[in-house]
């Protein structure tokens, strides 16, 4: 049994599964309903059968699964057991309508089919969580009453992602009776792998054709429709395709969050898993990725990605020490934000500032909130994309002001100067807060800029003196802390001095053997073996690997156990016992390396003793997407 | 651990018993005329139902999940004066009917819930009719109370199988009975000369729409071949404070289509004696609540059912024309086993626009 992921985006993923039997199939995978083998017609492309009955066998190169139904089934006639015609049969459950699921405890809440490979779960049930695992031979869990919880988005998608996590990575998780080319991207950012399409067929019967747009809107429109089925089916199809297309790209939540606005249960299905599920798609989501962010809805605000960077910089953030003056400055389209015009023009006016390195710029924005300037290359920082009309809707203003105040309170300022536009209300109210720029003044104006040169200068003055190599250190320090966490950051930054030149910045030890180093087009630091060496004494980013020789990259087999939350794109210090073997860059979270038995777990960049160690090998490299 | 009785009995302590104080025990809870097929003759019939103690499966298990009555049954049981005071109105209602039916919220033939005393007076009350029929479940039956029925010529009991399948009888109606308990108690009536007229459910809970017509076609086999003269298909309605009137509210459930009552009184009919009559006469057929299609047919339909039930001619369903909604009736059949739970979209049979 082998399940190949080509690509994941967060929970969902493209690749093949290929069963003991049968012919292998693409994920996400759509099963085409006959009600039994004899009828109806697969057409060119279609992978997989679901039927109730036989007889088999089905076409060549299709994978044939046999639904036994409910236990107060009446026995089928023909069809036998399925045995000999179904690659896979999913197992007769007593039946347990959501609504009783946990009121009648006497029936199993999970069902599994004779021969060990498909799991049906009563998902509404809540005492799921206290069965235990499904047998290691389950490759497929079937989600029942999936269609029937539709609708309900809190109830639906606690059910789907409780199943998902029951499921685990390495198994397929199916959710019958659902999918529409409205909802396929949802389902497949939820982590669903297989559908069907029953949905198809019911639209079709009631003179529905549908699209993946408006889902109200399309009213039958007799005589025109010709073959509604057909239709139905192939824009199916299409959608599959593209939604196979965009996790390859990265792209999906973009899709989602247009999909979503086809129904409203979607985008309160949305939320749900953004507000109250970001526990289980954090160890999914990539820390970095090349692809850019497009944040163009009110959901974009809760997207993981974004929501993650908010918390992170809440719990890890304080500015680089020795900083005195904070300059709140605008965003730019263009990214880094220092390669813009915009910021450029800045730049130049601030560079006669005396005493430069203690003035610290954060810029903001929106989704993040606020971007300190030396994080402004890190994920997603130097990806997102936001319409820009000048005004903010007040939870945009709201993540502005929390994150301003939580790095003025970790911030040692003499004085905090703003050279943002109208519209926020907390800078303007607060007689702490010199502003640049007067009623009307746009950022670049000669005026705004030469006060802005002249407040910032006069703040500075003030200040301590600060070189620009100390305060390079505490950059790099900072982007330590965001990305390792406090404690590993102290224990990097111990003793270390900073070479080379922004942004490609180089910590070494005090016997000037390097440590890490900023990888400029990703904002990340890259560890050496003696800068792994650091991270692991301090507890964090290990990967335990069984006891083999390590050549070339540790597959998920190999690895034993895991830190909690190592996310895809981290750094990876590769354990064996208590000996560091080797750094790389995680290309699974924590959950899918313990569970997977396939692919890369983490892509090496030094091992031990072997090969050239330091700078060089792999540089910059294995930090991407996931390819 | 909580299974399908417990559930039961616990809703049936909430569920509104203490209504039923209102109740006039000396009063009948309902009696109609209707038509009725007897010997090739179209006949005026009185229908009643006697307000008992109430149903002994539903007091001692929580009845079945899709029956109302027990929330008709009055606060105490009905004195002997009391019985005696619903005879005399029911026989005085009487009017011009050949054909008594009496109905109980349970069992005529049981005797903690019908006195001897009582069922004596009923018989004797309408010893001139041409038929009259009393209901039971099947424990109770036994030979010698069918001969408290008087001529068997002209008796008939009727006796819920509702399923023929026993995962259905106890996982699904809980009915507390299996087919064998049916067989017996039919053999019972026939042996002592007397009619069996079994009821027989179409979509009681958990069951798809097409799981449903292979249960009721089975049921109405095995009714036949256990002598019955009518089989009356039965299907299930919405009736308050039941497990059917919760699934539904929760759209966990739905009314069978009426082309499935169609579908069964004709596949049905291709595989009994034609000494068995199969029959429907849905509760709220067309409503949202009982039998129902897409709204624009239903009429129809109805009519259809009711002229097949009067002339027992196949043709008449036949007769019926064609709707858009048979192809949604249809889709449901082939799709809804597929959904590995209930039929999801709710409301999908009324909610074409063609
Ligand atoms: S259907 Fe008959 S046996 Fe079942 S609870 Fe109702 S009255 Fe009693």
């Amino acid at each position: 049994m082998v399940l190949e992921i080509k690509a994941r985006d967060v929970l969902a993923r493209t690749g093949s599964w290929k069963g003991a039997s049968g012919p292998e199939v693409r994920l996400p995978l759509l099963l085409r309903t006959l009600p039994s083998i004899s009828r109806g017609e697969l057409d060119e492309g279609d992978e997989a059968i679901l039927t109730v009955t036989g007889p088999g066998p089905g076409p060549d190169g299709v994978l044939v699964v046999r639904d036994l139904g409910s236990t107060l089934r009446p026995v089928h006639r023909d069809g036998g057991d399925g045995k000999d015609w179904a690659h896979l049969v999913i197992p007769a459950e007593d039946p347990l309508p959501p609504s009783l699921a946990d009121d009648l405890d006497s029936i199993a809440p999970t069902t599994v089919s004779e021969d060990g490979l498909v799991e049906v779960v009563h998902a509404a049930a809540s005492r799921v969580a206290d069965e235990p695992p499904p047998p290691g031979s389950v490759q497929w869990v079937v989600m029942a009453s999936a269609a029937s919880l539709v609708g309900r988005p809190p109830r639906f998608i606690d059910a789907v992602m409780r199943t998902r996590e029951r499921a685990g990575p390495g198994r397929l998780l199916y959710l019958p009776g659902v999918a529409t080319p409205r909802n396929l991207a949802l389902l497949s950012y939820l982590g669903v792998d297989v559908v069907d399409d029953v949905q198809c067929h019911l639209e079709a019967a009631r003179g529905r054709r549908i699209r993946p747009e408006l889902g109200h809107v399309h009213r039958p429109d007799a005589g025109t429709d010709g073959d509604l089925v057909a239709r139905n089916l192939s824009t199916m199809r299409e959608e599959v395709a593209l939604v196979r297309e965009v996790v390859e790209h990265e792209a999906l939540r973009e899709l989602v969050e247009v999909r979503v606005r086809s129904e409203p249960w979607q985008v309160a299905a949305l939320r749900s898993v953004d507000r109250q599920h970001r526990s289980r798609l954090l160890p999914y989501c990539p820390v970095h990725r090349d692809a850019p962010l497009f944040a163009l809805s009110r959901e974009s605000l809760e997207r993981i990605e974004v929501t993650s960077w908010v918390e992170t910089l809440m719990e890890r953030y304080e500015p680089p020490a020795n900083t005195r003056v904070l300059v709140l400055l605008p965003c730019s389209a263009r990214k880094p934000y220092g390669n813009s015009r915009t910021h450029r023009r800045i730049a130049e006016a601030l560079s006669s500032v005396p005493n430069r390195a203690t003035v610290h710029e954060v810029i903001l924005t929106s989704p993040l909130g606020a971007v300190p300037r030396e994080l402004e290359r890190t994920y997603p920082a130097a990806h997102y994309d936001i319409p820009v009309s000048g005004d903010w809707f007040p939870d945009e203003v709201e993540r502005m002001r929390t994150l301003v105040e939580h790095i003025r309170t970790t911030g040692t300022y003499d004085a905090v100067i703003s050279h943002m536009g109208p519209g926020l209300s907390f800078l303007e109210e607060d007689g702490s807060v010199s502003r640049s720029r007067t009623e009307g003044e746009g950022a670049l104006d000669h005026g705004a800029l030469d006060q802005l040169a002249s407040l910032v200068s006069q703040a500075a003055s003030d200040a301590l003196r600060t070189s620009y190599r100390e305060r390079q250190r505490e950059d790099l320090a900072s982007l330590a802390r965001f990305q390792f966490g406090r404690d590993v950051a102290k224990a990097l930054l111990e003793g270390g001095q900073v070479a080379g030149r922004p942004p490609g910045l180089r910590l070494k030890g005090p016997d000037g053997d390097q440590r890490a180093m900023v990888v400029p087009a990703r904002g990340r630091l890259s560890l050496t073996l003696s800068g792994a060496e650091l991270v692991a004494a301090a507890g964090h980013h290990r990967v335990w690997m069984d006891d083999f020789e390590l050549r070339g990259d540790l597959f998920a087999v190999g690895v034993i156990d895991a830190d909690p939350l190592v996310r895809p794109g981290d750094e990876a210090v590769v354990v064996r016992g208590d000996l560091v073997m080797g750094v790389g860059v995680a290309r699974m979270g924590t959950p899918e390396m313990l569970a997977a038995n396939r692919g890369t777990a983490v892509a090496m960049r030094h091992h031990r003793g072997g090969g050239r160690e330091g700078e060089g090998e792999r540089e910059g490299e294995g930090g991407g997407g996931n390819s | 651990m909580t299974d399908l009785e417990d559930w039961l009995v616990h809703q049936r302590s909430r569920r509104g018993v203490g209504k039923a104080k209102r109740m006039d025990p000396s009063v009948p809870a309902a009696v109609w005329h209707e038509e009725e097929l007897l010997g090739g003759e179209v006949v005026d019939t009185m229908a009643a139902v006697v307000r008992t103690g109430g149903c002994s499966h539903d007091r001692d298990h929580g009845g079945c999940t899709m029956c109302g009555y027990a929330s008709e049954t009055p606060h105490r049981p009905p004195t002997e004066d009391e019985y005696l005071s619903q005879v005399r109105a029911l026989a005085a209602r009487r009017g011009d009917a050949r054909w008594v039916k009496l109905y109980t919220s349970g069992s005529m033939l049981d005797p903690d819930e019908v006195p001897p005393v009582v069922l004596e007076a009923i018989v004797e009350a309408f010893d001139d009719v041409d038929m009259l029929t009393v209901e039971s479940r099947a424990e109770h039956i036994t030979a010698e109370r069918v001969r408290t029925l008087g001529d068997p010529g002209r008796t008939e009991v009727a006796i819920g199988l509702e399923s023929a399948c026993d995962r259905v009888l106890d996982g699904s109606v809980h009915k507390g009975m299996d087919l064998a308990a049916f067989q017996r108690a039919a053999a019972e009536v026939t042996g002592e000369g007397a009619s069996v007229r079994t009821y027989v459910l179409l979509k009681p809970p958990f069951l798809t729409e097409a799981e449903a017509i292979d249960d009721s076609i089975e049921a109405i086999r095995a009714a036949a071949s256990a002598g019955s003269s009518v089989v009356s298909l039965n299907p299930v309605n919405v009736q308050a404070f039941t497990l059917v009137d919760r699934l539904h509210h929760m759209r966990e459930w739905e009314p069978p289509w009426l082309w499935s009552v169609v579908e069964v009184l004709q596949r049905a009919a291709g595989s009994v004696p034609s000494t068995t009559r199969i029959i429907s006469a849905p509760t709220a057929g067309g409503k949202v609540r009982g039998a129902h299609n897409c709204g624009r047919c239903d009429g129809d339909v109805l009519r259809a059912i009711e002229f097949h039930r009067l002339s027992n001619d196949l043709e008449e369903l036949d007769a019926v024309p064609d709707c858009g909604c048979r192809p949604m009736w249809r889709s449901q059949l082939d799709l809804e086993g597929l959904m590995q739970g209930p039929f999801a979209p709710f409301g999908y049979r009324r909610s074409s626009v063609r």
